[in-house]
């Protein structure tokens, strides 16, 4: 059981720092950037991303080892974690419509955390690295953090970038944001093993 | 006695009957006021309604002309799809104006021939979706709509994808980039705002204006990197320039997308200065909060203070003027202000009888 937990921990701390699924492997950089420019919500966003993460990535593994027992193409684990997403995501929309009753924007919002490259990478890449179900909890976990972290600081650059004059007015708008998140990136990529100048 | 008695109970009447007609005439005044008021209402609605129809009918006489000038034009000019094309891909473009399908382009054109694959790929399954949600989805709600795009773009990648790899053409980039291009926030976006209001045809050709604004984005910075990698692009050698091998690395490729769409606003400025492109001008979203020099948050003086001290304060004259102001919206309020009143007038009427 411990050893269960440190390999969780492990796993998201790797998703979170090491291998950045946003910032490092750009899955969903679009959807966190489109995020980042109305921070009100940030809290909502993350507890949706992590419940999506966690359920499609779990359920895809117990699928995998109870009902498959052949290893399988890439695009067949991605055929069914997206049904399971789907199912997933139908159900929870269904019961915020009718028990608490959440407003259009709300489901909108809740779409726009479900069907997301991030989301729907994690199983693929659980897969992959044949992590057991500790490391696709903390895969999950870590790359939700991942999310919001990227969330939080390109929202922050986005802030300065705003009050600053120097900036000349072509690049104002979305030429600063692409270049501020390359530079983001450039700055996560340290922390793995990939370097500029080979 | 008895008579006394008598005398006293009529006494007694009498002053409620004053008191009765002191609270009648008071909801006769009301009532006036509210006659008044209905009376002015109505009359300024009349007169507004007047305004409105000598408007409308100069509106529509000149409507009417437009119609008969522009029925002839319409008759003579067809619908343009290469200057639809080239407003969807070049004037609007997803990826330098909107930052849409911005991952595909990172890490899977890293040459001309992937970025070739990439966007064949892209526009089949953008035609596919499109055409399905204006056909078929447009009355289903929004939020189930969202998984169904993913569902169908799925479909459309899976026999692709297995293509691919009978032809031993899949890369590890595209073994698990290719999958993800369905979940894209291109294909949900454009299904969204443009397939579910439009007819099929349009969005049909709107698809196709998006794939080639994708692929032109794709195609530049796929050969960029191959020349910055390899040093060469179709057999054509740049010798004097320096190898970059790490420009694989989405740094490199954020970068360049970042100059790119600088140039594409320079030239959308010059030549089409009407058009407003850009979606993440930042002055539009960040209004409330801003920033002193020191980087610490500090919100914009509030006018709600101002508001607050110029109000007039609740007495019982301005409670009337306000009743007489108070819009028919509020009903609710004015019953309550018109029985504080009447109990008001009530107490004071007992009170003269007790005096």
């Amino acid at each position: 059981m411990i050893l269960g937990f440190t390999q969780m921990l492990t796993a998201a701390m790797y998703a979170m720092l090491v291998q950045n699924l946003v910032l490092n492997s750009v899955f969903g950089i679009c959807e966190a950037i489109r995020i980042a420019k109305y921070p009100k919500h940030f809290f909502m966003h993350f507890i949706a991303i992590i419940y999506f993460c966690f359920t499609t990535s779990s359920l895809t593994y117990v699928v995998q080892e109870n009902f498959i027992t052949q290893s399988l193409e890439t695009i067949y684990v991605f055929m069914i974690s997206c049904i399971i997403l789907a199912v997933v995501y139908l159900l929870t929309g269904l019961l915020m419509k009718v028990k608490f009753k959440a407003n259009k924007k709300f489901m909108n919002s809740l779409g726009f955390c479900a069907f997301n490259s991030l989301v729907m990478s994690i199983p693929m890449i659980d897969d992959k690295a044949g992590y057991n179900f500790f490391q696709v909890v903390g895969n999950s976990v870590g790359a939700a953090v991942a999310f919001v972290m990227a969330i939080i600081l390109i929202n922050a650059g986005m802030r300065h970038i705003k009050n600053n004059k120097n900036i000349p007015k072509i690049f104002e708008g979305t030429p600063v944001i692409l270049i501020y998140v390359a530079i983001l990136t450039l700055a996560i990529s340290c922390l793995s093993t990939d370097t500029l100048f080979v | 006695m008895k008579e006394h008695e008598f005398q006293e109970i009529d006494f007694e009447k009498i002053k409620l009957e004053k008191a009765t007609k002191k609270e009648k005439d008071l909801d006769k005044n009301i009532l006036e006021n509210k006659k008044e008021r209905k009376k002015f209402e109505f009359n300024a609605a009349k007169k507004s309604i007047g305004d409105f129809s000598i408007k409308t009918k100069k509106k529509m006489k000149e409507t009417k002309k437009t119609f008969i000038n522009s029925s002839d034009k319409t008759k003579r000019s067809k619908f343009n799809l290469p200057l639809a094309i080239f407003k969807g891909g070049y004037v609007h473009n997803p990826v330098l104006t909107q930052i849409l399908g911005v991952c595909p382009i990172v890490m899977l054109a890293t040459s001309v021939l992937n970025s070739i694959n990439v966007t064949v790929i892209v526009t089949l399954m953008l035609v596919v979706c499109e055409v399905i949600t204006s056909q078929f989805l447009k009355r289903v709600p929004r939020w189930v709509r969202v998984s169904l795009y993913a569902i169908i773009a799925t479909i459309v990648v899976t026999p692709v994808y297995i293509l691919m790899v009978n032809m031993q053409t899949l890369s590890m980039a595209f073994s698990i980039y290719l999958p993800l291009l369905s979940v894209n926030g291109l294909i949900v976006i454009k299904c969204e705002k443009f397939a579910c209001k439009t007819s099929v045809k349009n969005s049909f050709y709107d698809a196709i204006a998006t794939g080639v604004g994708f692929g032109a984005v794709a195609l530049v910075i796929g050969a960029l990197r191959e020349i910055f990698v390899n040093g060469s692009i179709f057999n054509i050698s740049f010798a004097s320039l320096d190898q970059l091998p790490s420009s694989t690395m989405p740094f490199i490729t954020l970068v360049l997308l970042g100059f790119l769409s600088a140039a594409h606003k320079y030239s959308v400025m010059k030549h089409f200065p009407n058009e407003t492109t850009d979606t993440f001008e930042l002055n539009q979203v960040f209004e409330k909060v801003s920033y002193s020099e020191n980087g610490i948050e500090t919100k914009k003086k509030n006018t709600s203070k101002k508001m607050k001290e110029n109000k007039p304060k609740n007495t019982p004259k301005n409670m009337k003027e306000n009743i007489q102001k108070s819009t028919p919206k509020n009903k609710n309020r004015r019953r309550k202000h018109e029985s504080i009143i009447g109990e008001n007038t009530v107490q004071s009427s007992s009170m003269e009888v007790q005096s």
